[in-house]
């Protein structure tokens, strides 16, 4: 049996499907005009890389902020569950989850079987997710692909002190106009993001073995950053950590599956 | 003979133009504005070059520069002068008897009120968050295609303005574009990001404990519609300032050097 989890989110859409012995494959693209041509070409990416059609899959479950308007999924569950859900079973030591997307940012504690324990999340303001690393890389004509390496070559950074997004390009460009190296200012940027992130754990705090998800879990820069705050390492996932929420919702649909079957 | 009147320089720093304005005491010889992009100093020199060329000048014969705005330690001058100040001066000189003016500009909006002998005597800004402020213009515009010549008499058409429910200006962007790509009429959102404008603008204005007549500059306040729809949200009267309004706080800044 073939499971899909189908994850549209702001600025990516990703599709992960299970069978019963695990991840069969994965599709990651960036996000079209709307949800469902989003969602539709994700699928045909990863049916193409499974080697299967739709009508193959016996479960489909969707999540992200475009989980409401996919008409071939059977069932929508929130990114919070499934990212709770897929980092769990990516690494079962997981009891906290930093989610980092283009247009949020949570943190997440999980019990020990990989329930949603608690979370704290920043929908509101583009401080602290992946476009406002956008917004400040684009400020220096960088790629926020470019930010991270740049960023750790970087020496002394200098503290941003505004926490709205297009205040914070302004400060970017006055250390531009300065002419600070842009190394530092990357640097600098990486900082500002991560301390953003950091704002959301006076309300979860972090606890016992964390991992990141999400977009910006790619990004060296603030991985690091965030890890000199927590004063821990992240643990490692099993799959693509920024997959986590899709591996959820798969494993969502197959557990939902296997209940059915059962009844 | 009559004492020489100074020649002074006024240059305001904004976020997205530099605007500067060449006065002869209180007599405006010369404005010029430019698009600020990353070769600032050359942006700044050449603008300052066109200004003295308008005002037929040499470099020498400005007896001194005052830079406002929020890149004015950026540039060499004489003195700084805060916004705020440089608007109330600027009021005081083209408009005696103004008491409170909002200037609404590519980022920020800067409410002042003026005492009776024509003194800045409080002021706010939208220093924290940028929702509301003319960056969601330039997002419309560009979202859009079409150039911001054309806001004012596109909003002018629209009969339902869209209202955001965005608050942040980044979120604000990705919500109008989806409201595009669904077919949204462009006239509506133009004059649902107007209103948005002009509620963060009353908001300010609210927090001056203004009352009386609104006097509106800046940018933003070059967009014809803009002071009717400040007006409505208000319900205040509200008149521009009678000077070019992206000029005032550059005009301001030269004011203060040429005396």
């Amino acid at each position: 049996m073939y499971y899909a989890g189908c994850d549209i989110g702001s600025l990516t859409a990703k599709a992960v499907i299970l069978d019963d012995n695990g991840i069969l494959a994965s599709s990651l693209i960036r996000v079209k005009g709307t949800a469902l041509r989003s969602a539709s070409e994700v699928m045909d990416r990863v049916l193409e890389n499974a080697g299967i059609r739709l009508d193959d899959i016996a479960l489909c479950c969707s999540t992200g902020y475009g989980r409401f308007d996919i008409p071939f999924s059977d069932m929508h569950l929130t990114e919070i569950s499934c990212h709770g859900i897929g980092a769990h079973w990516l690494n079962d030591s997981v009891r906290t989850i930093i989610d980092i997307g283009g247009q949020d940012c949570k943190v997440i504690s999980l019990d020990d079987r990989g329930l949603v324990a608690g979370f704290v999340m920043n929908d509101k303001c583009a401080a602290g997710t992946g476009r406002n690393l956008e917004i400040l890389a684009r400020a220096l004509n960088i790629t926020i692909e470019e930010l991270g390496p740049l960023a750790l070559q970087g020496g002394r950074s200098q503290s941003i002190e505004n926490t709205c997004s297009i205040f914070m390009e302004l400060e970017v460009l006055r250390m531009y106009y300065k002419k600070m190296p842009i190394p530092d200012i990357a640097s600098s940027i990486t900082e500002a993001v991560a301390r953003r992130v950091m704002a959301l754990t006076r309300s979860v705090p972090i606890n016992d073995s964390v991992c990141i998800t999400g977009g910006v879990s790619k990004n060296s820069a603030v991985v690091a950053m965030l890890e000199t705050m927590i004063e821990k390492k992240f643990v490692g996932l099993s799959h693509d950590p920024q997959l986590a929420g899709a591996v959820g919702a798969a494993l969502y649909a197959r557990q939902k599956s296997a209940r059915e079957h059962v009844c | 003979m009559f004492a020489k009147r100074a020649i002074a320089a006024g240059m305001d720093i904004g976020t997205r133009f530099v605007k500067i304005c060449i006065a002869e005491g209180a007599n405006i010889l010369a404005t010029e504005m430019s698009a600020i992009d990353r070769d600032f100093d050359r942006v700044i020199a050449e603008t300052f070059n066109a200004a003295l060329k308008a005002a037929a000048l040499k470099e020498k014969q400005v007896a001194a520069r005052v830079a406002t705005g929020f890149g004015a330690d950026l540039v060499r001058a004489d003195r700084i002068m805060s916004e705020p100040r440089c608007l109330a001066r600027a009021a005081a000189e083209i408009a005696p008897g103004t008491r409170t003016i909002v200037d609404v500009g590519a980022l920020f909006i800067n409410g002042v009120t003026i005492d009776e002998n024509g003194r800045m005597e409080d002021s706010v800004k939208n220093d924290t968050c940028a929702s509301g402020s003319g960056k969601f213009l330039e997002m419309i515009s560009d979202a859009l295609d079409i150039p911001l010549s054309e806001i004012s008499e596109t909003a002018a058409r629209s009969s339902s303005p869209y209202s955001l429910a965005s608050t942040c200006a980044v979120f604000a962007e990705s919500e109008i574009i989806t409201q595009v790509n669904s077919g949204r009429p462009g006239e509506d959102l133009i004059a649902g990001i107007l209103n948005s404008i002009a509620a963060k603008t009353a908001t300010l204005a609210g927090r001056l404990n203004a009352s009386g007549t609104l006097s509106v500059t800046g940018g933003v306040a070059a967009f014809a519609v803009f002071p009717g729809i400040l007006q409505s949200v208000t319900g205040m009267t509200v008149r521009p300032l009678p000077l070019d309004p992206f000029f005032c706080a550059a005009y301001g800044a030269a004011l203060y050097g040429a005396r």
